[in-house]
């Protein structure tokens, strides 16, 4: 289980990272909570599908390697938020400000 | 592509189903296993039913049950993974022994999958898949690409396995399926037929003389 984790969010976070060029890192974060695993998936679907039958024999469904692994990073999300919100914070400290 | 096929399977039994190419064996394993849905039909295991129709709201639990172990035809494993890093993914513990001090493991262990031949990952497969707790055993071409010695192991692994399972094997290599089954089948135009004799095989024009 914890090797499909591995491997669908090496995918997601490969899509932050690109999604990161695009919008604020927040944004990012988020989508990368709600869609990032989804797409994660279609990607290891697309690369690794054979190996969706190892998974099988041990008893884990689609369904459930897919919500399992969802539900992991949708709460991971928020803390990934809240470390970028501190980093932020700790690079502003010190920072000229303009009045 | 499959109507009328029924057959029982109970464990210490192996059966062999024989078929052209595009006559529907692979599609049959994965029916039962539950990753294609049939039309209709169902299994019954022990007391209780599964029906092989999948719906939203009726699930296939062949899987989750953990009843039917089912051997590809393609690899499984990951590739650039080192075996002895695998074996701990399906076993725990002491389980892992059953693979690591099979013959011939010693050197296929410390190897990754992608250096190994095709013969030694199906017989990788084939160990991690027996070992596996389920009562039921699809095998999809087993003997595909594998040398003499490694077919001999394969061959008296699966012998060990019938006393506590039932197996269905299919495979082109036909003679290797015929010494091991205890009872035949043939698929020939989507049914399930009983066969007895190699000139059975040819009567259903899939051989052309008996060896």
């Amino acid at each position: 289980m914890w090797r499909f984790y591995k491997d669908v969010t090496s995918y997601a976070l490969l899509i932050l990272v690109i999604t990161l060029f695009f919008g604020n890192s927040i944004i990012a974060i988020v989508f990368f909570g709600i869609l990032g695993t989804p797409i994660g998936f279609l990607a290891y679907n697309y690369f690794q599908k054979d190996e969706l039958y190892g998974y099988y024999n041990l008893g884990y469904t689609k369904a459930k390697l897919l919500a399992n692994c969802w539900l992991i990073n949708f709460i991971l999300s928020p803390l990934l938020i809240l470390i970028v919100l501190l980093i932020l914070k700790f690079l502003s400290i010190g920072a000229p400000t303009s009045y | 592509m499959l109507n009328s096929c029924s057959f029982k399977l109970q464990t210490g039994e192996i059966i062999g189903v024989f078929g052209r190419n595009g006559a529907g064996k692979s599609t049959l394993l994965k029916i039962l296993f539950g990753i294609i849905t049939a039309q209709e039909g169902c299994i019954k295991f022990n007391e209780s039913r599964f029906p092989l129709r999948r719906t939203c709201w009726d699930k296939n639990t062949i899987i989750s049950k953990g009843l039917i172990g089912y051997l590809p035809q393609f690899s499984f494993l990951p590739k650039a993974v080192r075996v002895w890093d695998i074996i701990p993914n399906y076993f725990n513990g002491e389980e892992q022994n059953l693979i690591f001090t099979a013959p011939r493991m010693a050197d296929i262990a410390k190897r990754k999958v992608n250096e190994l031949s095709l013969g030694q990952r199906r017989y990788l497969e084939v160990l991690i898949l027996g070992n596996l707790k389920h009562p039921f055993l699809l095998l999809d071409e087993p003997f595909s690409m594998v040398e003499p010695l490694f077919k001999e192991l394969i061959h008296e692994f699966l012998l060990s396995l019938k006393e506590k399972k039932g197996i269905i094997i299919t495979d082109h290599y036909y003679q290797d399926v015929w010494k091991l089954s205890d009872r035949k089948l043939i698929l020939h135009t989507g049914k399930l037929i009983p066969i007895e004799n190699i000139s059975d095989l040819v009567k259903h024009n899939y051989i052309l003389v008996g060896f």
